[in-house]
């Protein structure tokens, strides 16, 4: 009971009561009812108990269908909860993100663009990070990987294919681990060609010598069996053999039992001691099994074989290790000037040490993996200009959100929220086309690099996708959003909000973003085009030799079958002469080693002419060819003779020289006749005679610069491996049932390897410029393409809201000219500048990538002009669509539509 | 009027109310209104329940105006008949008669 009833008040608690039943829209008319009646009706007529005791009835009477009706109107109300923004607004992400997915499913076509955009953008950048991770990023998969280094030879002053690497020779070597302290331990390893038997076939397989420490160093254990441990390389150890899980399957069938086994590797007898895990390669791939190798100090200094790998005493830099064998290599050159003259040694990590030609390779993913990036940059240009349109377009809705309480870092956050979702989708999208993209490349990729691990979408594949998808939001999303909310209230909410009028600062952006899309999409295209005209000249440069119709074989021949040189030199002499008398054969010969086949022997020489002395001696690439070489190949002999079957080893000692050397060293005299010197330490110099002058070819890599190449009889210095190559008149592998033939009936045991046509030799060695210039191309037709697509979005989108002002003017006598230049001059501004800026950052970088170009200069003319001129004309193309359709504008038709 | 939707008794009573009510009907006099009539207790919760339902249907609508001292400011809801209402109200008393015809006690027996 109330206390206050003296005050002519109804009893509060039961009121109480009833207000927790009633919904808050019928709680004052009902309990002012009630209070009404009580004071009015009841409380005078009954007095106050009996007025309480109405009240307190009626309440309970009333409190059922009171909540029954709560009960009735609820499924009738809840529909249209979510039409009230600012209450679905005040709630958290997971509203967030279904209002996002409404949305996005209400701009389905926004959103499937957009999604594409990006999915293809992502799924690129993570293919490609996919495809560099083993290379470039993963962890090696040794122990403690920061602490190893590899170490090589140096020739100062030499930059031949593969930079100024070179081997280190025993002596030097065991110097190194004398006198060397970085390091806790040091081993040494080389690589040969070796042919085994035991297995189902004989075959020639590329065997790893390394020192018995080596494996200990890298801390890597075996699979199966055990590793190769110190004192497996002492002279009187058992021959032992590591295989790799590679050779292990296919040639002994994954015998589990072979641990034990013999297997006969250039006629000796090893025994298989383990097989290493399936991801192991050292020092690449293309190596198959390891034998323990011997340091031996003293072998005589000079021709090294040799390279190193040390693991670090902790806390040595590799710096520190670095300068420490500089400054060995330094006391060694004074130490034996006759020998380690002009050598140096140098120490680098082991990543960096493995993969062959490291800073060309470094330098070709990087500027791809730049590539993409900047087509990912521009298709994010792309989607941000969409975001920006939608957003201009979503004026109204944004301010009516404000209206109503919503902040604007609230407005941000659902926006934000919007891009995430977007991103996240194509990212997951992005991914599935990269795990479908990862393995066609995989399969181009050169298998002889070294890697670590395999190509494929791995965890930190994953993490990449997310990263970069998230990045992707902060880079098309953040800078629209802002922009959205940054709106005028009034003026959006003003009926019919006038449609001409676009935000100066939303116009300001996008046009910044169509610049830097066009400028990045120059960038790319120049880029492309010059690497396409480096290919180009590649494919169309004169070799100096005539591929068609040329059979390339290597052979080697085991030592302990050809012991002496007259052996080997029977052995050739013979097959070439039964295969030169083949019928589909119209030439054969022996060559050492084969041009454009990554492989080079260096010959130092002097000029007798010229009184120079051994330390003037200049370098020269050395080539063994036998008599019908130059016929073979079709090199032509421009001075003089090539070799006869008359030069051997009782003959005096006769050279030919490319028209390079004989150019530069006799630019007055006849070459033929004059006489050199050849400087091959340890051995003494040696003086030859030129007989003969023959044209350049180009040897190495295709971007050499051709320099002097001395060419040896082969039958005066016969070697036991040696490429055959015959000149045929069919096509060239229609030959090879012959070769084998040939070969075979002379030694049945002869593995012959690297069966090529000499054309396919050819494409190898451009196959890594051509593949990287066809990816390059096509990333370059993708930007342009998004950028076209830029431009022509914002030009089109700028002449629909301008579409009154059109009608305006032609009204006013405008001609379709008139608009039409208006209109495409505006796209023509944004292009010559994204044009100018594309050309100027292409022009700045293009020292960076001289090192990929041949037979171009990175700031080539035509290149510089023809490119950014049909840019030009694709981006002009684009805006011309919609200033056509500015002109079709009926003007009373865009008048009334306001 | 919705086909098959008859009208409850006490919404029919409620219609009457609003009936004789007029302009002056809301929630209290509308309750009273019963209560003098039908000579029975009725809760102001049931009265509004039914009002609700009603206009759910389109019989009757409603609006507030401004509160008097009395009810402390609070507003009141006046209710008016709409012509639906009305319709039904008249086909209600219509069914009611047509079923109760032939059993009036005082009635003729056909063709006596």
């Amino acid at each position: 009971m109330s206390p206050r009833t003296d005050r002519h008040t109804a009893p509060r608690l039961p009121e109480l009561l009833l207000n927790l039943c009633l919904a808050p829209e019928d709680r004052f008319a009902l309990t002012g009812d009630l209070n009404e009646e009580y004071l009015l009706f009841v409380r005078p007529a009954r007095g106050r108990i009996r007025a309480n005791l109405w009240y307190w009835r009626q309440v309970v009477t009333s409190l059922g269908p009171s909540l029954g009706r709560r009960m009735r109107r609820r499924p009738r109300r809840r529909p249209k909860r979510p039409r009230r923004i600012g209450d679905a607004m005040i709630h958290g992400l997971w509203q967030d993100i279904r209002f996002a997915a409404r949305s996005l499913r209400k701009r389905l076509g926004f959103t499937t663009l957009a999604v594409a955009t990006l999915a293809l953008g992502i799924g690129t950048n993570i293919a490609i990070f996919s495809t560099l991770n083993p290379f470039l990023f993963r962890s090696l998969p040794f122990e403690d990987p920061q602490r190893l280094v590899h170490l090589f030879g140096v020739i100062e002053d030499w930059e031949g294919f593969g930079g100024d690497q070179a081997r280190i020779d025993h002596a030097t070597f065991a110097d190194v681990q004398d006198q060397a302290t970085s390091y806790e331990e040091l081993g040494a390893y080389t690589y040969a060609i070796t042919n085994i038997t035991g297995g189902d076939e004989p075959e020639h397989v590329t065997a790893g010598y390394v020192t018995d420490n080596m494996f200990n160093i890298l801390g890597v254990q075996a699979a199966l069996g055990r590793r190769i441990v110190p004192g497996d390389g002492e002279e009187s150890a058992e021959r032992v053999v590591v295989l790799s899980d590679g050779l292990w399957r296919r040639s002994f069938g994954a015998d589990p039992d072979i641990v034990g086994k013999a297997a006969s590797i250039n006629k000796n007898v090893h025994t298989v001691i383990g097989v290493m895990p399936a991801g192991f390669n050292f020092p690449y791939g293309g190596v198959r099994m390891w034998i323990p190798y011997r340091i031996d100090r003293t072998a005589e200094r000079g021709q090294g074989s040799l390279l190193g790998v040390g693991r670090l005493e902790p806390g040595v830099s590799k710096e520190a290790a670095h300068a420490e064998i500089a400054g060995i290599a330094n006391r060694l050159k004074s130490a034996y000037p006759a020998s380690n003259e002009n050598k140096g040694m140098r120490a680098v990590g082991l990543r960096e040490g493995l993969i062959f030609l490291f800073d060309l390779v470094r330098l070709a993913f990087l500027a791809l993996a730049a590539s993409v990036a900047l087509v990912l940059l521009i298709g994010c240009a792309n989607v941000a200009n969409l975001v920006l349109a939608w957003g201009t377009a979503r004026e109204r809705e944004i301010a009516v959100r404000t209206a109503m309480g919503a902040g604007r870092w609230r407005i941000i956050r659902q926006l934000l929220t919007e891009n995430a979702l977007l991103a996240l989708i194509a990212g997951t999208l992005g991914t599935v086309i990269a795990i479908l993209a990862v393995r066609p490349i995989a399969a181009v990729m050169p298998g002889d690099l070294w890697r670590a691990g395999a190509i494929t979408v791995d965890g930190a594949a994953l993490a990449f996708a997310l990263i970069i998808s998230l990045g992707t939001v902060l880079l098309f999303g953040l800078v629209p959003a802002l922009q959205t909310t940054r709106t005028n209230l009034t003026d959006a909410l003003k009926e019919g909000g006038r449609s001409g009028s676009e935000g100066t600062a939303g116009r300001r952006l996008s046009n910044l973003l169509v610049v830097g899309e066009i400028s990045m999409a120059m960038f790319l295209l120049l880029g492309a085009a010059l690497l396409i005209k480096s290919v180009d000249n590649m494919t169309e440069m004169d070799i100096g030799l005539e591929s068609e119709n040329v059979l390339t074989a290597k052979v080697t021949l085991p030592r302990a079958d050809y012991q002496n040189d007259s052996d080997v030199l029977t052995l050739v002499t013979n097959t070439l002469e039964q295969l030169s008398a083949a019928s589909t054969v119209s030439s054969a010969a022996a060559v050492y080693p084969l041009p454009m086949n990554f492989e080079t022997m260096g010959v130092g020489f002097t000029i007798d002419a010229l009184g120079e002395e051994p330390d003037d001696a200049h370098l020269a690439s050395g080539h063994w060819a036998t008599p019908d070489y130059f016929r073979t190949m079709r090199i032509p002999v421009m001075a003089g003779r090539g070799f006869t079957a008359q030069d051997t080893e009782n003959s005096p000692t006769v050279v030919a020289v490319n028209k390079a050397l004989a150019e530069r060293y006799w630019p007055d005299a006849n070459p033929v006749g004059q006489r050199l010197t050849l400087h091959d330490p340890p051995a003494e110099p040696t003086p030859a005679t030129v007989v003969g002058v023959v044209g350049d070819v180009i040897q190495g890599g295709l971007y050499d610069e051709i320099g002097p190449q001395v060419y040896f009889p082969w039958l005066q210095d016969p070697s036991r491996g040696f490429y055959l190559t015959l000149a045929t008149e069919t096509d060239a592998l229609d030959a090879v049932p012959t070769l084998r033939g040939v070969v075979w009936g002379a030694d049945p045991t002869l593995p012959i390897s690297a069966i090529r046509s000499m054309d396919e030799v050819v494409t190898e060695a451009l196959g890594p410029f051509q593949g990287m210039a066809l990816v390059l191309a096509l990333l370059a037709g993708g930007a342009l393409v998004l950028a076209a697509g830029g431009i022509y979005g914002v030009i089109a989108y700028s002449v629909s809201r301008r579409i009154h002002e059109f009608g305006v003017r032609t009204a006013l006598g405008a001609s379709g000219r008139h608009v039409i230049r208006q209109v495409v001059g505006q796209g023509a501004r944004l292009t010559v500048i994204g044009v100018g800026i594309g050309m100027g950052l292409a022009f700045a970088s293009g020292r960076l990538v001289s090192n990929l170009l041949y037979g171009i200069a990175p700031a080539d003319a035509a290149t510089f002009i023809g490119t950014p001129l049909f840019l030009t004309a694709v981006a002009l193309l684009a805006t011309y669509i919609p200033a056509r359709r500015a002109t079709r504008v009926d003007p009373m038709e865009a008048l009334r539509g306001e | 009027m919705p086909k098959g939707d008859f009208l409850g008794a006490f919404e029919e009573i409620v219609l009457l109310a609003l009936v004789h009510l007029g302009d002056d009907a809301y929630g209290m006099t509308i309750r009273r209104e019963i209560e003098e009539r039908a000579k029975r207790t009725v809760s102001i919760g049931a009265v509004y329940s039914t009002l609700d339902r009603l206009e759910a249907k389109g019989l009757v609508s409603s609006l507030y105006a401004n509160g008097s001292e009395a009810r402390r400011g609070r507003a009141r809801r006046y209710f008016k008949l709409e012509p639906e209402g009305a319709r039904s109200l008249e086909r209600s008393r219509e069914i009611l008669a047509n079923m109760r015809r032939g059993l009036e006690p005082e009635s003729e027996l056909p063709g006596s």
